[in-house]
């Protein structure tokens, strides 16, 4: 059964940057597309919000469906909890031992869809508290193709990149195939064993 | 149904203990699939006409900044968006808040040695008033321009990035200047009306003042409170274009190529352009809404 990204996502993945560049406080469509006018450019801004908007949606629905596979892999290791955010664009969860408070946690795990370049990517990341000198202990223990926040250049100290991947899309696609993402999602988040989660909850209480 | 609601059961067990024996997620999966597709709402937009239309802005916007790069290259060869370094970047001090505040709080008093004088202030005091646009480098005074200006009072208390006191002496009316800038943290709840409880205090003493309020982001965004609350927001780029409008016309002022390497910098690290700047930016749109800033400031004609 083909679980759909959704037409609007699909759409976003296909055209990021103009979206990003008429989705701000106040896009100078005259500069940007200057042939639309009066009536057009209304329905057009309208069209840009409405689809920006159900982008957002179908990501929230695309990154829970995610996330609740990946914490499937904790179960047993540690606790977690998810974490109510208002955007659609990323997901994230505290994670803790199991008998601890996983409001107090000092680690976290989560995933984010962003532009990087002129592409829609999939992100995944885990975090500790302590700043920039913990990335390189967290990327340690997690082995693998993991990168450091500030070899990224990401602004949240403490963050490892897990992979990062672009949302291919072709002018053909409509609505591309979810699970496809999803599955590279899901595989690539590396499956925790308990002696790295131990590890992970050492550093962050270091 | 007997089938479905055996499956359910053994699944809802498996979740009550997710340690049991012959354990199997695949009717959960199943059945989280089937919700997602049943609960996605349908959409339906214009493809065809919005795909035309975002290939013809892209086609659009491409020849408009390879024109405008070109002809900034003849016109204004110093501009910092054909620098290559970064004179905060060059000691790992890019994306660092408080070296730009500090710089900025500088760059802005016209009785530092940089030669600029009241030249930069102006400029800014300028696009930030645009309505009024009324200052002039010469009857500009600064009396205290500080970075991290802290604030404790009435149960509120926090540090303002930017604190520029100052008066005009052609009219002479007190003015103040109050940057909030973002480059790596996110703007607190509270934060900009705790700013604004401690520029009211100023206001009291100095009831006929003008207050401008700057708010600098990564994205030019404001959030509701500081839309009413008269706070004007910028990005990054704005700042650059408007610093150089000015910076760039005193070519012998002692801090003329720090300038150049600070903007660099800027644009580079703060905003993350590859620079120099070509036509063949992966921000293009960013790159072309500040091309047209230069255009709006005279810089390419």
């Amino acid at each position: 059964m083909k679980l759909g990204l959704g037409p609007a996502l699909t759409f976003y993945a296909k055209y990021p940057q103009e979206l990003d560049a008429l989705c701000v406080n106040k896009p100078d469509y005259k500069e940007l597309i200057p042939e639309i006018k009066g009536k057009r450019l209304n329905q057009v801004a309208e069209m840009v919000n409405a689809i920006a908007n159900q982008a957002e949606t179908d990501c929230k629905r695309f990154l829970d469906a995610a996330m609740e596979r990946i914490e499937n892999t904790f179960s047993g290791k540690c606790k977690f909890l998810r974490v109510n955010t208002r955007s659609g664009w990323n997901a994230s969860g505290y994670l803790c031992k199991r008998a601890g408070n996983p409001a107090k946690s000092k680690a976290m795990y989560g995933l984010q869809v962003y532009t990087v370049s002129d592409k829609l990517a999939v992100v995944g990341w885990l975090w500790v508290r302590g700043g920039r000198y913990k990335e390189e202990s967290l990327k340690e223990i997690i082995g693998g193709h993991a990168r450091t926040a500030r070899s990224m250049g990401w602004r949240n100290s403490g963050c490892i990149c897990l992979y990062q991947f672009p949302i291919e899309s072709s002018d053909e696609e409509l609505d591309l195939d979810a699970n496809l993402i999803l599955e590279k999602a899901i595989s690539l988040f590396p499956e925790l064993s308990a002696e790295q989660i131990d590890a992970i909850f050492g550093l962050a209480h270091q | 149904m007997s089938t479905f609601l055996a499956d359910l059961e053994r699944s809802y067990r498996l979740v009550v203990n997710p340690q049991a024996r012959n354990r199997s997620t695949k009717f959960l999966d199943d059945l989280y699939r089937a919700y997602t597709c049943i609960s996605a709402p349908s959409f339906d937009f214009d493809h065809q006409s919005l795909d035309a239309l975002f290939r013809k802005m892209r086609s659009h916007c491409k020849t408009s900044l390879k024109e405008r790069i070109n002809k900034l290259r003849g016109q204004d060869p110093d501009n910092p968006c054909f620098g290559r370094i970064s004179l905060f970047g060059s000691i790992d001090l890019g994306r660092r808040e408080t070296a730009h505040t500090n710089f900025l709080a500088w760059l802005f008093d016209p009785n530092q040695p940089h030669g600029f004088d009241g030249s930069i202030i102006a400029a800014v005091l300028n696009k930030v008033d645009d309505d009024n646009a009324d200052f002039n480098q010469e009857g500009i005074c600064v009396i205290n321009s500080c970075s991290e200006h802290y604030f404790s009072h009435a149960g509120t208390s926090g540090k303002i990035d930017v604190w520029i006191e100052g008066r005009s002496t052609v009219v002479d009316i007190p003015w103040l200047l109050v940057i909030e800038a973002k480059i790596e943290a996110v703007l607190g709840d509270v934060q900009l009306a705790n700013y604004d409880s401690e520029i009211d205090k100023w206001m009291t003493k100095k009831p006929d003042a003008r207050v401008f309020k700057l708010l600098l982001t990564n994205d030019g965004r404001s959030d509701d409170y500081a839309e009413r609350a008269g706070w004007k927001a910028w990005n990054y780029q704005d700042l650059v274009s408007t610093i150089w409008s000015s910076g760039r016309h005193h070519v012998d002022a002692s801090g003329y190529q720090l300038l150049r390497y600070y903007l660099t910098g800027v644009l580079s690290d703060i905003i993350g352009w590859k620079l120099p700047l070509t036509q063949d930016t992966e921000d293009l749109y960013n790159a072309l809404i500040y091309s047209s800033a230069l255009v709006a400031t005279g810089e390419i004609k």
